[in-house]
Parts: structure tokens; sequence; C-alpha cells
């Protein structure tokens, strides 16, 4: 009997989440609550020196003066900021020299994400630095990278190793006023990556950073600087997943990206948070800021695939400054069952012949919601500035929703801006054309998915792309309305 | 192999066939032919089983099996394979990853392994050379940008590997040229056996100079309203149909 | 009220004429809502701080005046003429057919009572708009304009509002109601004439019932330093059609609210806009379409020429509502920038909540094809007259939605 769209549904709904399961390892965390307090004991523990702590106290400051932002078409139980662990470190916390010293019980749900960092290194020859709720484990590659110069480690190392760079770039891109969450942020990140290519460097692997959240009601605040020294270049690859919770989890990430004259970073992103449960139950609060900087002739292009958490909230920018200089963004944001993701990019274009691409494709199914929030900006001495954006939204379900906003701010006559969106069905010719060749309805809707999603999957490194592809599947399996 | 019994089918309120009959056995070639909208591609469309068109009574035997009883992918595991008048454009998906899925769907069907890519490869040449499918064109996504005359030979293409047993070609020619047609017509000659079938829908003689027919069919207002031999065509593209539509009249 | 120190606007006003419930309950809305800052989502282009700090005159008997560039040439139209927002039986026409309503507000109210009651307000976003509220509560003059059931009215009502005095404020309202299988064309035109510093705020409701079909052709040619703010608010029925082309060629501060709810299946509708802004004219242009039932068609084509200072605000709303299916909405704004110091902002936007849906929407800002300016060049066109042949071209692609030939040319003349 033929494949029934009931079957389709319950399949969907049988739907578990295929990485949720949680690693046994103690953790050492400090107590509940966000207090001035609180922020101390993080400093300390991490052994900061006095103007880090003070840039800390400032963003808190700044933070208790600011209010939730509330937004359209995102609508959430506000996390009780007073109920977070906002400190949590695997213990025993010591430096390693080699993988053999991870915790085994680390290794093995590295390898059931399929991303073990033997397998990677033998096969790919990514460097990894794996951050488990917020501390960085194990860092590989370190050496190879070290004799080009280029530095790539755990934040809190480079705190202490390389003070003068994370003094002179910290907040320079988004300072901690910037929002509530980027100040959260700010006052409380615990750990993340840092990583600076030399003056005209090509980074020769891409660096890949996965990140997880572990333990049970600990908010994730990572913080990521990336500096590319003029004329580097360097591709670097962001992976999430989270185990299943059934409370809801904060991660308030930011990302820092500067790319000096001539410079080029690639950032990829997989998101994989866990997305809550078919009732909604659950599942990441994903709030993050990410923004970069462009000099001179440089280029910054953000590749992000969304599949994961229950609400994301993610506007991936670039500050176009220096003359000639070019943002990219391509994204692919895939909602399911009850989740919500509002994502875009900000492109604001301020030196003369700067250049935007917006790709975005949506995809929503079963009771979810997927805007797309864009802004397009074009300042008055942005000469000659092209902007394209193409933004798609493909339905599944009639419970879904589907919505854009872009704005689109010109004050330059010489600019040439061009936005497009559209928003359908799945097409059904389309389906019936493959199902006459022999393929399945399933399998039919994973193809043509794909394919529509292929001008952003083929942004995507190698490694990722597979990775990629198999998480839209999965997202999507039995989709159906 | 294929047998309609008064076949009726509508599309909502809407009744296009009405009470159809068509008898194709192994071997043969079918030409139908009809003026526009008789309902040639509502019939290509039933038995390929798009849910848009209700059949409302009348039963189809394809094999000893109930065909209307499978739904589109078994009917093309089980050999059925329709050109279609506008083939569809899927952006994204290469040609060939959308045949080499395909075939493997099939082979799993029939609890085979999936092909070997080798084998899968060989094929591709070997059958794209038949319809003289320039390989820019099959590395491109399914039909987006193809010109007209260049989705007719893909679907060709497509038909030669999955080698079908009952192939329906829905005016496959209309929008070819000469040389365009006599490529066409040969991929369809070659892949023509003793064990398979082929039903031509077509509005010119011409392609049937090239695919003889063993009976042509004149379909009219829902039902076939005269069958004869390939000496039909020629005496259709004399007179057209109004002799044959009074009559019915 | 949030009493803003320097609204003056308020100030002017007083209540007076048309005696309606609808009033006194906008009224003590009003009361509840604020003016819009640039945090105002709605807003945030449009500042309205210039508007609410002057003060106006607000008048209660019209002025005799000539009216030779308000009337279209060989329209064929019944003219209804409001002076500085009062009704003028002298400029007017009076003698329409009897099958229709045509009046003016204080009159239609003692004489159709009923039929008043149970449409006007019934549509007017009192309670989300500042300026509908206002209107409600302060207007005194308008239009009535009932079509009866299968009634096709051949000539097109024109209604004219001329200020010819500085500093006026009006607060007019229009009403037209067009029951099943009627059809109407209703011009609406805005202009001044020797007057400075005014502000009318207009609205207009518009009921398209069953099988109906109304076209609303909007002319605003203020003189410049002049204040326009015009919202359309419409609901239709099943089967019926509604366009509404909106042409700007000046005003200092024009906005638009155009808000279609299609509340019935297999409706058309319809929504044009052309602006082309000089000296540092600001026009602001907010349309939203509202598809609440299935099976419906909308189109939607903005195109701006913004010049000099000048500032252009497109914010375009589709939404398909939950159950919708089978929406076609298609939505594109154009606009090109003459010189260095205009600006454009654009914001198109979709929320989709049906599936089987195809909506689209589209926005490009830019100049002019150099190419093709080079061609016309080669072909002995100066680059001049290249240049103006190329923004009439562009113009005319929304001008060509204007249904009356004469009214094509009238706006042509004007933008010239
Ligand atoms: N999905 C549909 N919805 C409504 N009517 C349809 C649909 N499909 C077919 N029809 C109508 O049914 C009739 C038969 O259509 P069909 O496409 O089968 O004709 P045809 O014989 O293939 O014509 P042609 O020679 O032009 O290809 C036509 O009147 C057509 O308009
Ligand atoms: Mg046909």
């Amino acid at each position: 009997m033929a494949y029934s769209e009931d079957d389709l549904k319950q399949d969907l709904v049988d739907q578990e989440y295929e990485f949720g399961f949680t690693t046994d390892v103690d953790s050492e965390k400090i107590p509940k609550g966000l207090t001035e307090e609180t922020v101390r004991i993080i400093s300390s523990k991490k052994e900061e020196p006095e103007w880090l702590l003070e840039y800390r106290l400032n963003a808190l400051r700044v933070f208790q003066g600011m209010t939730e932002p509330d937004w359209a078409h995102v609508t959430y139980e506000k996390p009780n900021l007073q109920d977070i662990v906002f400190y949590s470190a695997p213990k025993p916390k010591k430096e390693l020299a080699s993988l053999d010293e991870v915790d085994p019980e680390i290794l093995k749900t590295m390898e059931r994400l399929g991303i073990s960092l033997e397998e990677q290194k033998k096969l790919t020859g990514v460097a990894v630095d794996f951050v488990m709720d917020s501390v960085s484990v194990a860092t590989s590659f370190k050496e190879k990278l070290g004799e080009l110069g280029v530095i790539f480690c755990s934040f809190s190392e480079a705190v202490k190793e390389h003070p003068e760079l994370v003094k002179k770039y910290l907040g320079t891109v988004v300072p901690s006023t910037d929002n509530y969450y980027a100040a959260l942020n700010s006052a409380v990140f615990s750990d993340g990556s840092f990583c600076y290519i030399p003056k005209g460097t090509k980074c020769p692997m891409e660096l890949s950073t996965y990140f997880r959240i572990n333990e049970s009601g600990t908010g994730q605040f990572e913080r990521t600087l990336l500096i590319a020294d003029e004329g580097s270049y360097v591709s670097y690859l962001e992976g999430c997943t989270a185990p299943q919770r059934d409370e809801n989890q904060l991660h308030a990430a930011v990302v820092e990206l500067i790319a000096l004259d001539d410079a080029e970073i690639k950032y990829s992103t997989v998101q994989n948070w866990y997305p809550g449960d078919k009732n909604g139950l659950g599942g990441v609060f994903n709030f993050v800021t990410k923004r970069g900087i462009c000099q001179r002739n440089a280029k910054i292009s953000w590749t992000q695939v969304e599949t994961g958490s229950a609400i994301t909230w993610k506007y991936p920018s670039c500050i176009l400054k220096g003359d000639n200089s070019v943002g990219e963004f391509y994204s692919v944001a895939v909602t399911n069952n009850h989740q919500m993701a509002d994502t875009g990019t900000k492109m604001l274009h301020i030196g003369k012949n700067t250049k935007s691409t917006i790709i975005s494709k949506g995809i929503s199914a079963g009771m979810s919601h997927n805007s797309y929030r864009g802004l397009v900006k074009i300042g008055k001495g942005a000469d000659n500035a092209r902007n394209f954006s193409q933004c798609d939204s493909l339905l599944m379900t009639d419970t879904c929703g589907a919505h854009t906003y872009p704005y689109i701010e010109c004050e330059n006559s010489s600019a040439h801006l061009e936005h497009e969106a559209t928003t359908s069905k799945i097409g059904e010719d389309q389906k019936f054309y493959c199902m006459q060749r022999g393929i399945g309805e399933e399998k039919a809707i994973s193809l043509i998915v794909n394919g529509y999603a292929k001008e952003v999957l083929n942004k995507l490194p190698m490694e990722f792309a597979v990775e990629a592809q198999k998480l839209l599947e999965i997202s999507l399996e039995g989709s159906v309305g | 192999m294929l047998k309609v019994k008064n076949l009726h089918a509508s599309v909502g309120d809407k009744e296009i066939l009405k009470g159809l009959n068509i008898e194709v056995k192994a071997g043969e070639v079918h030409a139908v032919m009809g003026p526009n909208g008789s309902g040639k591609s509502t019939l290509s469309a039933v038995l390929a089983g798009r849910d848009e068109y209700e059949v409302t009574a009348g039963e189809v035997d394809y094999l000893g099996k109930e065909l209307l009883e499978l739904n589109p992918e078994e009917r093309s595991w089980e050999g059925v394979f329709l050109a279609f008048q506008y083939p569809v454009e899927i952006p994204g998906v290469s040609n060939i990853n959308f045949l080499k899925t395909a075939i493997n769907e099939r082979r799993k069907y029939f609890e085979q392994d999936p092909i070997a890519a080798k084998d899968f490869l060989k094929m591709v040449k070997e059958k794209s050379a038949l319809v003289e499918l320039s390989d820019k064109l099959k590395n491109r996504s399914v039909n987006v940008g193809f010109s007209g005359g260049e989705k007719k030979r893909n679907e060709i293409f497509q038909m030669a590997m999955l080698e079908p047993k009952l192939s329906i070609l829905d005016e496959t020619d209309s929008g070819l040229d000469i040389d365009a047609l006599r490529i066409v017509a040969h991929g369809v000659n070659t892949l023509k056996s003793k064990d398979n079938a082929t039903i031509v829908i077509t509005h010119y003689q011409r392609l049937l100079d090239y695919i003889i027919p063993d009976f042509v069919h004149v379909l009219y207002d829902g039902r076939i309203i005269k069958t004869g031999g390939k000496e039909l065509a020629l005496e259709l593209e004399e007179k057209g149909y109004d002799w044959l539509t009074k009559e019915e009249a | 009220m949030v009493v803003m120190k320097e609204n003056n606007l308020l100030s002017s006003l007083s209540q007076m004429g048309v005696g309606l419930g609808a009033k006194n309950q906008a009224f003590e809305l009003l009361k509840g809502l604020e003016f819009p800052t640039r945090k105002t989502e709605d807003w945030r282009y449009t500042s309205v701080k210039k508007i609410l700090k002057k003060k106006y005159v607000q008048f209660n008997e019209a002025e005799k005046v000539g009216l030779s560039n308000e009337i279209v040439p060989s329209l064929d139209a019944y003219n209804v003429v409001l002076v500085n927002g009062v009704y003028s039986k002298e400029l007017s026409d009076l003698n329409f057919p009897d099958e229709i309503v045509l009046d003016t507000f204080p009159k239609a109210l003692e004489e159709h009572v009923s039929l008043i009651h149970s449409t006007f307000n019934g549509i007017a976003k009192n309670n989300e708009e500042v300026f509908t509220a206002l209107n409600t509560s302060y207007f005194h003059e308008g239009v009535f304009i009932h079509i009866p059931k299968k009634v096709k009215l051949e000539k097109s009502i024109h209604v004219i509002h001329v200020n010819t005095k500085c500093n006026v404020v009006s607060n007019v309202r229009l009403l037209i109601v067009a029951d099943e299988f009627s059809e109407v064309g209703v011009v609406q035109s805005f202009a001044s004439v020797n007057a400075m510093e005014c502000l009318t705020n207009s609205v207009t409701e518009v009921f398209v019932k069953e099988n109906a079909k109304v076209v609303i052709d909007k002319v605003q040619s203020e003189e410049p330093k002049n204040n326009l703010i015009c919202t359309v608010q419409v609901n239709q029925k099943a089967n019926s059609t509604f366009k509404i082309n909106t042409a700007t060629v000046s005003g200092d501060f024009v906005r638009n609210g155009v808000n279609i709810e299609v509340d019935g299946e297999n409706c058309t509708s319809e929504m044009n806009g052309l602006y082309m802004q000089k000296g540092i004219q600001h026009v602001d242009n907010h349309t939203k379409i509202g598809h609440l039932k299935p099976n419906c068609t909308s189109f939607e084509l903005y195109k701006g020429v913004l010049s000099d200072k000048s500032t252009g605000v497109f914010n375009g709303k589709v939404i398909v509502a939950v159950d919708a299916q089978k929406i076609e909405a298609y939505q594109q704004n154009k606009n090109i920038l003459l010189s260095r110091e205009a600006t454009m902002n654009a914001k198109p936007e979709l929320e989709i909540f049906a599936d089987d849906v195809k909506c689209s929407h589209g926005t490009t800002t830019g100049q002019f094809d150099d190419e093709a300016i080079f061609y016309l060049q080669t072909r002995g066109i100066s680059k001049e007259s290249a240049k103006k042949l190329l923004i009439e071209a562009f113009a005319d692609e929304v001008i060509d939605k204007v249904d009356s030939e004469e009214l094509r040319i009238w706006i042509k003349e004007k933008l010239d």
C-alpha cells in the first residue's frame, strides 16, 4: 500500500533527536544566578587579568540597565537568568598534551556525533578546538599551525598568552552595549575560540570548533574572536549539537571577526542544537550575535545551515568599512515541529565599491515559524555599492509560517540594490515527476529540498556539506503536510 | 501487456475520459492521435498515477496487476515510463544524481544492491550517446534552462536509462527540429524489442514515418472513436478530424 | 493623551458638525493613543514631529475659487469639490442619477442613517492609527457614495480637495459602499492653490460587496510645503475586484496608507503607485493586504523616482492567513535615485501562514542603466533627453494602470 500522508506525519512525530544523549562527566559548576559576585567568580576561576574583569563588570552594568527585547513571530517564555548556572567546566581541568588524555566519555560523545577527532585528523586534516560546556578540552594541530604563526586556541588561553591581541580587538565589532544578549555574554562569557592569522598567511587547513551544551540548566556563553591580519586567509567551521533536555537552555554567543586589509574570512556554521520535542517541550534558545568588520579589499563570507534550536535568533552581519570590501551571507534554515527561527543578516555598506550578496533559503514544516529579517544599508559615502538579495521560503505544511522582513535603506544614488523573495509550496509537479521515475515521495522531497538549498550548501567546505545534507534530510523526514 | 477497460476519469467536476478502451500487447507500437483537449495527456497522466485525476470507473490491467492500485513510483518500478509533454524543472538536482537515485530506488524494490558507480557511468555514456545528449546537459539541474528540444531528448535519455516495459511518449515530437526528431525516433526504435511496448501520443504524421505504429487510435472527447493501421494516420493528416467527429455526432 | 510639548496640531482642532457616536468613541480612544516616533515600527522612516509642531486653522465655510487646474479636462465625471476641507455646493455637480447616493456627510447622515450606521467607521483602524482616530474625532466634512446593487456607474466620481489658504487643517472623510454586482470609479485628487503649511488628513473607507468592482485613482499634487496623510481602508467580499492607483506628484510630506482586507474567495486586488519627489520632499507609501480567504490574487507595483534631497519610503506587507490556500500575491517596488542626496528606504514584507501559495516580492534601488543611455545617445538623442525618455518609460508602467486615458494625460502633464 502507498505510504500515506498520515504515515509520514507519524514518522515525523516519532522522529527522535538523533544526537540526544548525555555525556557522563563530572562537572564543576558555580551556584546559579547572575550578580556581580558571579562575574567576579568566573573571572577569578579563569585567573583573568584586571582589565578583563573590568570589561566584564562594565558589561554587567550595561546589561542590568537593559530590558529583554520582544520580537514578532518569536514567542517563548523568557529564560530566568537567576536560574542559570553561568559557569560549568568539565573536571578534571588540566592541560592536555594529546588526545589520549581526553576523558574517554568525551571521546565517545564525539564519536557518536560522527566527529571523532582521530577520524577527522586522519581523514580531513581538520584542526578541532572542541568545546564542551564552554571550556576548551582539546586542541589539535596546534604545533603545525604554530609554525606558520597561526594562533588557534581557547579564548582563556589567548587571554593568558596573547593579552595584547585580545585587549586590542575584544568588543571592537560587537560592543557590550550592542544588545541584551551581547551585553550578557560580555559579562559572563566562559570560554570560546581565539584565532589569529598573521600577515600574508593562508591558513592551510580548515579550523574547526564543535560546540556542545552538555550540562543540564547551563547557559552557554562562548566568545569567539577571529583576526585575519593583512592579506591572510582562513576558513573556519563551527558545528553545534546539544543533547536532549527537557528544560530550555540558553545559548548566547558572541562572534567577532576582523578582516584587515586584503584579508578573507570564510565562516561556516552547522547548527543542530536540540530543537525540543514534537510538543515544543525543551530545546535550546539560541540568541547569538555574530558580526565581522572588513577593512580595505577584505572579504567576509558567512555560511550557515540552521536545523536545530527551539528558538534561533541570529543575524551574522558584515560591516563593510573598507573600500572594495565584500560581504556574503548564505543561509539555509529548517524549522519543524514547534521551532521558531528568526534569522538573517545585516550588510552595512560604508566604504566605496563595496559589494554584498545575500542568499537565504527557509524551509518550514510542522507548526514552526521561519522568518528572514535582514538589513541592507548603503551609507552616504558608499559610492557604487552593490547588493543582491534572494530570500526564498518553502512551505511543507499548512500549519507552519514563513515570513520575510527585509529592510533596505539607501542613501547613495550610485548604489544598485536588488532584492527578491518568493514563498511557495513544495512543487507537486516536481514530486510527481520524481515519483514517475521511481523515486518515492520521502526521497523525492529530500532530493527537491536539497536541490533548493544547493546554492548555499555548495558554499560549505566539503566535510561539512555532507553532514549538512544529512541534517537537512533528518530534520525533514516525513515532514509532508 | 496493458488492457484498459471502460476508463472514466475526471478532474474536479469535469469528466475528461468517458469510457476509454485500449489494449496493447508486448512488442507493439500504438499511436494515439486526437484534437487538442481530447484527453490524450489525461490518459497518460492516469496511467502514470497522477492523483489530481480521479478515476471514477473502469479498470486497467498491466501485466496481470491492477495498475490503478499502485502508486506512481511502484508503477515506475514495474516498468511504466511516461515521457512528459511538459518535462518538469527541478533546480539544484543534477540530472545524474536524479537518475542514480531513480535507478537505485528501483533496485532496492527488487532487492538488488545499488548500482556500482562504474557501471552507472558506463550506462550513462552509452545511453546519452543514443540521443546525442551533451555532457554539459547531463550534469546540469534536471531540465533547468534546457531548450524545448533538449528537454524532450532528456526524456528519451531517461527512458533509455530506466529500461521500461511500457513507454508512453506524450507529444515527444512537438518542438523538435527535423534532426532532433530523427535522433529521438532512432532512440525509441533502438530501445524497441519484442518484450516492450510503446504508446506514442502525437499530432503529426511525420513522427510516425520514423516510429512505425502497428495501430493508430483516434481519441475524441474522452473516447477512442476509431482504430486503424498506420494508413489511418495518413488519412487524418489529409482530412483532419472533422469527418470522424461528424460521424460521431 | 500623552501631551506632547510641541503638539500644536491638537490644539488647533475643534470638534464640530456631524454628530455621531463614533466620533465620541474615537475621541476617547485618541486620549489613550500616542503619536508615532521613529521608534514606532510603522513610522521608522517618517517623522511627524514637524507636522505636530505647526499651528493650523480649521475652516467651516467654503471659499469661492476658480478651479481650472483641478478639473480633469474632458473626463466624464461628477465633480464633488471640497475647499479647505469644506464642501462647496457651487463648485460641485448636483445632478447625478437618482439611483446612486452622492452626498456630503452632514446631509447624508440625516437621509441615510441606517446605511451609514451599518458601515461608517466599521473598518477604520482607530485603535491602531492615531491619524485615523484623529480624523474620526474631528472630521466635519466628507463625501458618502453609495452604489446600489447591479448599478454600473459609467461616469467617474471625482472628489477634489483643494486648499486655498495657508495653515489650513482639514480632516476629510470618504465612505464608499458598492453593493453586490455594482461598479464605480472614484478619482480623488489633492491640490493647493497659493497655500502653504497645510495639513490634510484624509480617511477613506471602502466596502466592496460580493461581485462588485471599485477603482480608485488618487492624484496628489499639493504644492510644496504642504502635508498630506491619506489612509484608505478597504473590505472586499467574495468575487469582488478592487484597484487603487496612487500618483504622488509633489507635496513636502505625503504619507499614504492602503490597507485591504480580502474577506471573500475569488477576489482580485491591485495596488499601484508612482512617486516622483524633488527638493526636500518626503513620500511614504505603506500598503498592507490581508488575504483571509482562499483563491485570491493580488498584484502590487510601486515605482519611484527621487531627485535632489528627497526621500522615499515603501513598506508593503502581504499577509496570508491560516487556511487561505491558493493565494497568489505579487509585489514589486522599483526605485531610481537621481541625486546623490536622495534616500530610499524599502521594506517589503511577507507573512505567510498557509502552504499552498505563490507569493513573491522584489525591490530594486539604483540608477539608470548607462548602457541604455549610451544606446540612445548613439541614435542621436542627447543625454538629457535620453534620461527624460527613460524616466517617462519607467513611470509609464504605473501610469498605464490607470484605465481612463483622460486621467493618464492629466497625470502626465502634472508630472512634467
Ligand atoms: N488539471 C486540470 N484541471 C482542469 N482541467 C483539466 C486539467 N487537466 C486537463 N484538463 C482539461 O481536460 C481536457 C483534456 O486535456 P488533455 O491535456 O488531456 O488534452 P490533450 O488531448 O492532451 O490536448 P493537447 O493536444 O493540447 O495536448 C482539456 O479540456 C483540459 O483543459
Ligand atoms: Mg496533451
